[in-house]
């Protein structure tokens, strides 16, 4: 594995812990961190967020990463899982979200 | 139980549309709504920026707590006074004029209760105040209360209504909640969203008799009410309309009115995704073919969504528009959304209809439904129902001896089933304490058996927790990104929607404030609901308090629950009599409750008397089911005394 990549995987890691650590702290969501599956959905059955939930979500993740979402990001494929959560992350804070 | 028909003999508003019936009638005529960009407060960081206020120029300071108290209070005197006037009733006995009070959260702060008693004293009421809040049903939720208090006979003339205002904080919560239109509302027409707006609005109820004897005016015959439970979310109601569905049928029930008799429904229509269609699913289910022919419209569309008093300012415009012959129609109507009223009413202006019979129906968070059925002409009751009213169980969590608080315990171990994120103590102390009664009863509930199984809470505040929580948001973030799941914790009745969908209760429900004693007052309203009517057959009693230490160092956390029912079972402890009188009448209240129960108010006739804490009459019960007695318990708050006995002849 070359130091980029692993690096990257590194900076992945520690963006998914605070991810995690917003879906608790401010989600209130009743698991430990290790207990979210990187891949469960945000709504429905997965992790239980609903609309009242939605806007929350989108001011927490601000407040943590001091990024700006648009007033759409609600609807994006971004919102569906932790794992695209972190790749919105990743984006948004200028790392490439692909794996290089 | 006195049976008389209940008869509306005045009622008074101030709402965006104006100040009085007359003001307000000539806005509705002419098809003018009260909707326009907000002065009162800054709306500049929002995405919509209308409101429907109360034209009150200059007067009206409502960004700190104490003015939004005192500006409900001011709404709720101007509304009732007029009430008063219109009834030509004069209080010939103070103490038997009873206030019954519906407010979500305009004058949250500093007590609910005490709102209400400075309302009843400025009319001059002396008897019971009961403070209803279950968000946006709570002013119609109230006419019902309103209604059992004269047939309890407690009172003789009732003012019942609601007020609310409408302040940053709620306006930033329903914003975060992403529920507002950028356009003024038109409930089930494309455009989706509310608008929010405020006000408060009275009736004058009394019984015919009463009204008969002396010559006071009739408004329209108070036909039936009947109240239920979601138990699905927070703040959406249930999609299938079924909970909604179910107070309309039961309403029908209580007014002896079959659907072919309602000839105009009053819909809650805020506009909302999630209201509009569930709310118009549960009115075609329930009045079937008749609802192809039934307009049904909403009168948010001239007032915006005044809140909890939404209900009663909906009632009184459509008695206005009943008084003149008309129906009212949904404004700025464009295009039908999908699952929308065959006859929504689109027009400009009120049309002539001949109505008889009408129905308004009121939502909320928590989803606490309530609806009444009002006619034109005075109708007969249905055959009275009188049925006894035991207690089968009773839980409670309390602090150990010498602390305030309540510990930590595992609520996950009394509701395995129970998903507990983001509930603040309050809903998990009183979902435990409703947890362990129902255990204590030995029911498990499914099916049909929940529908007839409703819980009514008397709590003081909403959890301290979840204030500091929605404070805590606004300081750091602003209130444009307030949270919103905290503001959906602030109404009163939070706790009761929480507790009620995690142990699947959607019978009637309600949530009620007089200040300290609210579980006992609780615990006599559901006794009069459950004794005098057929749609439910338990109603757990709940009552929960969670002080702010800092501020109120004399009280300390508990949570209790009574379970109802109206099928005794065996070794059952009967609550034999129950009543409410006002605040400085805790000897008329004793005497009623004593005398509904057969018994002498003397000390030998009794064998224990007891403050009346929903706890101590649970302790009560807890020693009348080790044998035969009876207790007497009572409680005195600001608001309103209440007195209940419990018996146990048969040990």
């Amino acid at each position: 594995m070359t130091p980029v990549l692993m690096a990257w995987l590194e900076h992945r890691a520690q963006q998914l812990a605070r991810v995690r650590r917003v879906l608790i702290e401010d989600l209130k969501v009743q698991r430990e961190p290790d207990e979210i599956d990187p891949d469960a959905p945000l709504f429905g059955t997965g992790l239980g967020l609903d609309s009242v939930d939605a806007v929350e979500l989108v001011v927490s993740l601000e407040t943590e990463f001091g990024f700006r979402l648009d007033d759409d990001a609600l609807a994006r494929p971004s919102m569906r899982t932790v794992n695209s959560l972190v790749d919105l992350v990743m984006r948004k804070t200028g790392g490439s979200h692909v794996a290089p | 139980m006195n049976r008389s028909p209940v008869v509306i003999t005045g009622q008074g508003a101030v709402c965006a549309l104006g100040l009085g019936l007359d003001a307000i009638w000539a806005e509705l005529a002419a098809g003018r709504d009260g909707m326009k960009p907000i002065e009162r407060f800054s709306t500049a960081t929002f995405t919509t920026h209308l409101g429907g206020m109360v034209p009150v120029p200059g007067t009206l300071e409502v960004d700190d707590a104490k003015g939004t108290r005192e500006t409900c209070i001011r709404y709720s005197v101007l509304a009732a006074k007029e009430a008063v006037a219109r009834a030509k009733v004069t209080f010939a006995n103070p103490r038997r004029v009873a206030l019954v009070l519906g407010t979500s959260m305009g004058s949250h702060l500093g007590g609910l209760h005490e709102g209400s008693a400075e309302v009843a004293a400025a009319l001059g009421i002396e008897g019971p105040v009961v403070t209803v809040s279950t968000a946006c049903s709570s002013s119609t939720n109230a006419l019902g209360i309103g209604r059992d208090l004269l047939d309890d006979g407690l009172a003789d003339v009732v003012l019942a209504g609601g007020a609310d205002v409408l302040c940053p904080e709620i306006f930033a919560g329903f914003h975060a909640l992403g529920l507002l239109s950028p356009k003024k509302c038109s409930p089930f027409s494309e455009g989706i969203g509310t608008t929010l707006g405020e006000g408060a609005g009275f009736l004058v109820l009394e019984r015919e008799a009463d009204a008969l004897a002396r010559g006071a005016p009739f408004v329209a015959c108070f036909s039936g009410y009947a109240l239920s439970g979601d138990g699905y979310h927070a703040t959406s109601p249930e999609p299938s309309g079924a909970g909604v569905a179910r107070a309309l049928r039961a309403t029908l029930d209580d007014a002896g009115l079959r659907a072919e008799d309602i000839d105009y429904v009053n819909a809650h229509g805020t506009g909302t995704a999630a209201n509009d269609p569930a709310e118009w699913l549960a009115i075609s289910s329930v009045l079937g073919s008749r609802a192809e022919q039934v307009p049904v419209s909403s009168t948010k569309s001239y007032l915006a969504h005044a809140q909890g008093a939404a209900g009663v300012l909906e009632l009184v415009c459509s008695l206005l528009a009943l008084e003149h012959g008309q129906v009212l129609p949904t404004l700025h109507f464009t295009k039908p959304r999908r699952r929308g009223p065959s006859d929504p009413v689109a027009q400009t202006t009120p049309r002539a209809a001949k109505v008889e019979h009408l129905l308004s129906n009121n939502s909320a968070f928590g989803g606490a439904n309530a609806v009444v059925a009002v006619s034109k002409r005075v109708t007969p009751r249905r055959a009275p129902v009188q049925r006894p009213v035991y207690v089968s169980g009773f839980g409670a969590l309390l602090p150990e001896a010498g602390s305030k608080r309540l510990g930590p315990f595992k609520l996950e171990a009394l509701v395995p089933t129970a998903d507990t994120r983001g509930m603040d103590p309050s809903a998990r102390a009183l979902t435990g304490a409703v947890a362990l009664a129902l255990g204590d009863a030995k029911l498990t509930l499914s099916g049909a058996a929940r529908e007839r199984t409703g819980l009514f809470v008397g709590t003081t505040n909403a959890s301290p927790v979840s204030w500091e929580e929605f404070r805590s948001t606004i300081r750091e973030r602003g209130l444009v990104k307030v949270s919103a799941p905290a503001f959906t914790r602030l109404v009163l009745n939070s706790a009761t929607g929480t507790a009620a969908r995690l142990l699947g209760l959607r019978g009637p429900t309600t949530t009620l404030t007089t200040g300290v004693g609210s579980g006992l007052v609780a615990a006599a309203l559901a006794a009069t609901y459950l004794s005098s009517r057929t749609d439910a057959d338990r109603l757990v009693v709940g009552a929960v308090d969670e002080v702010d230490l800092e501020r109120d160092t004399g009280r300390s956390d508990a949570a209790a629950a009574l379970v109802l029912t109206s099928l005794p079972t065996e070794g059952s402890v009967r609550l034999a009599g129950w009543a409410l009188a006002g605040p400085r009448a805790l000897e008329e209240a004793i005497a009623s409750a004593c005398g509904a129960a057969s018994v002498t108010p003397a000390r030998e006739h009794l064998d224990a008397l007891a403050s009346g804490s929903l706890a101590s009459c649970g302790a009560a019960f807890q020693s009348l089911r080790l044998g035969a007695g009876r207790t007497l318990l009572v409680d005195v708050s600001i608001a309103a005394s209440c007195a209940v006995v419990l018996e146990r002849s048969d040990a």
